[in-house]
């Protein structure tokens, strides 16, 4: 009998240490090409399974519909995404709070925040203020996209402007935004901040072009960006994954910038403290936005006459 | 011929004689025909009365005048120029002893740690300032800190340089070499500290004893009861966008603090920012925190003789701007 139990411990405790060295997986948002996305990401990988003591660590790319769905099903264990997404999943997953958060450094600048850009053809001379997108086409990527379409729709309710009823979503990437507005399919588009320079950058897009309208004045900033700024992409970690790794993991991030090897692989990513989301939150509640919930149980909230998940 | 007018009723006598006597008060309720003006130098604790005006949350008919100091700001108000200012306790008691009878609307800050002193390389501590040239602004403040300072470091005043720098040359006379210590605050501070000046002495030290408050004239409490009141929901309204939206407020700031909006938020270390409920502890109730360190500032003035004798208190504290909670 005990021998039979020593065999069934020595099974179990094999188990689990085959277990604990399975590949871990990271899921990222695909706001940009998978290609461009993959890119980026792929040296964190490289990166963070050293800091693991040689675990392989893969990644995802994935939009908006298949992260959700890999979150639901629990087939990642780390996700990057926008932080409004990240609290949309949070009320259908019990996800830990953000780890770190993304910064994006460019020339001198290094900032952990972000916005949404609304643009146009440079010579549209009929679309200078916000006011003048009432009656016009617009494409966003996402009705989740925070850079992409809920800083811009926050802006216009801020100003007391209407959402324009011909809003098309498109979906990811981006870049879909930036050429439907090039070829005139639509007359503005809302991206977040550093996507027009980031296509700009690799050769994709000419920014002569385009214009940013309501851009505002932000010194240090270095995008151009038409909306309040809200706190970059959050790092976070799915309940499964064990806390030694979750914890080792994050001190790897916020220790990637004295890295000599690999704080300048990440495409002018990096990574912060975690940012307080409560400026997204806000601007969710504030809009009546937020994601039906499993059980998609509603309310109707009747001192803003819209519907709403009970989230808040 | 035609009939002589009728004479009017007594009623209507009475109504045109009732007219007569609120008369004054009528002409005293008209809407104020210049903008309430506040003068304010461009401090970090200020700064979200001018994130305010920059956001629209100001309504028209407050005018923010920027001044280059803290002294020109109490010139201004001093002169009546301005119907508000914003200044350090210290110097509403200053003034207030001058016979310009302000009063505390509200606090914008409370110092923790924001006001310092600082050493050149050879200047590494407290005792190392004997016979040493220290740089302070001819105000209130500057005194205030420089006698602190020198009574934390067991010196007299005859024991050091005393060198008057006007705010807008201090940067410049520590640079040139032309001092070895300096009495400021930021954005000074913060420059002198990343080239590698010693902290010496800061307000931590000194706690409760420097706030800075919107002081106003008798006037404005009297015609711009409205305007006040707007000015100060404003502040509170730009303060809670600090706190609770601080990537987008930082880089707004930076417009009037200059240099990169990410660093800006890095102004306000070393103050304490209290919101309304906070201010009501401050100013408002049976004994409002306020008149506790004003008695404290006013004793350590006349101890240092910045006052001549013991600040009158009566009437300092106009808590009834305050949003009610």
């Amino acid at each position: 009998m005990i021998r039979r139990l020593f065999g069934l411990a020595l099974f179990l405790a094999a188990f689990v240490s085959l277990a604990a060295e399975a590949p871990l997986t990271i899921g990222v948002l695909t706001h940009r090409p998978t290609e461009v996305v993959t890119a980026r990401w792929q040296p964190l990988t490289v990166y963070l399974s050293r800091a693991l003591g040689g675990r392989e660590v893969r990644l995802k790319p994935a939009g908006y519909a298949e992260l959700t769905e890999l979150l639901d099903r629990q087939a990642i264990d780390f996700a990057l995404t926008n932080p409004s997404h990240f609290i949309a999943l949070r009320q259908r997953n019990p996800l830990t709070g953000a780890l770190a958060t993304m910064i994006v450094h460019d020339g001198d600048h290094s900032v952990n925040a972000y916005g949404g850009a609304i643009i146009v053809r440079r010579e549209r001379a009929d679309i200078r203020r916000l006011a003048d997108l009432s009656d016009k086409r617009i494409v966003a990527v996402a009705p989740s996209s925070l850079g992409g379409y809920l800083a811009q729709r926050k802006e216009l309710h801020e100003k007391g402007i209407a959402l324009p009823r011909a809003l098309h979503f498109v979906g990811e990437p981006q870049d879909k935004v930036v050429e439907a507005v090039l070829r005139g399919e639509a007359d503005a588009g809302f991206v977040r901040s550093g996507v027009i320079e980031a296509m700009s950058r690799s050769g994709l897009l000419d920014g002569e072009r385009l214009r940013v309208i309501n851009a505002q004045n932000l010194p240090g900033f270095p995008h151009a960006v038409s909306t309040r700024l809200y706190p970059e992409w959050p790092f976070f970690a799915l309940p499964h994954v064990e806390e030694d790794v979750v914890r080792r993991v994050t001190a790897a991030l916020l220790l990637l910038a004295d890295d000599p090897v690999f704080r300048s692989t990440l495409d002018r990513r990096g990574f912060g403290v975690a940012a307080d989301c409560l400026p997204v939150e806000n601007l969710l509640r504030s809009l009546c936005v937020c994601r039906p919930s499993k059980r998609r149980r509603r309310s109707h909230s009747p001192t803003s006459g819209c519907v709403t998940s009970p989230c808040w | 011929m035609p009939s002589p007018a009728p004479l009017p009723s007594r009623r209507a006598l009475l109504a045109v004689l009732a007219g007569l006597t609120f008369a004054p008060w009528l002409i005293g309720c008209a809407r104020p025909q210049r903008p309430l003006s506040v003068a304010s130098h461009l401090w970090p604790g200020y700064l979200p009365m001018f994130l305010a005006r920059d956001e629209g949350w100001l309504p028209p008919g407050i005018e923010l005048r920027k001044t280059a100091s803290p002294s020109e700001s109490m010139h201004l108000i001093e002169r009546g120029e301005v119907l508000a200012a914003a200044l350090t306790l210290d110097e509403v008691l200053r003034l207030r002893a001058a016979d310009v009878p302000l009063a505390v609307a509200l606090v914008f800050n409370i110092s923790s740690g924001a006001d310092m002193v600082l050493g050149r390389e050879a200047v590494r501590q407290l005792a190392d300032l004997r016979g040493r040239r220290i740089g302070v602004e001819v105000s209130a403040l500057g005194a205030l800190m420089l006698a602190k300072t020198l009574t934390a470091a067991k010196l007299t005043p005859e024991d050091v340089v005393v060198v008057p720098l006007a705010l807008d040359i201090q940067e410049k006379a520590w640079q040139a070499g032309q001092i070895d210590a300096l009495v400021c605050f930021e954005p000074i501070a913060g420059t002198l500290l990343r080239q590698g000046a010693h902290l010496l002495f800061d307000s931590r030290a000194l706690p409760n004893l420097i706030l800075d408050v919107l002081a106003i004239r008798p006037e404005a409490a009297i015609e711009y009861d409205e305007a006040l009141r707007a000015l100060i929901a404003g502040h509170f309204r730009a303060l809670a966008h600090l706190h609770t939206h601080p990537q987008d407020a930082g880089y707004r700031l930076a417009v009037h603090l200059g240099g990169d909006g990410g660093k800006a938020l890095d102004a306000f270390r070393g103050l304490i920012l209290p919101d309304a409920t906070a201010n009501r502890r401050l100013l408002a109730g049976s004994s409002p925190e306020l008149l506790r360190a004003a008695r404290e500032i006013s004793t350590v003035m006349v101890g240092h003789r910045l006052l001549p004798a013991p600040a009158q208190l009566a009437g300092l504290i106009r808590a009834d701007y305050l949003p009610k909670s």
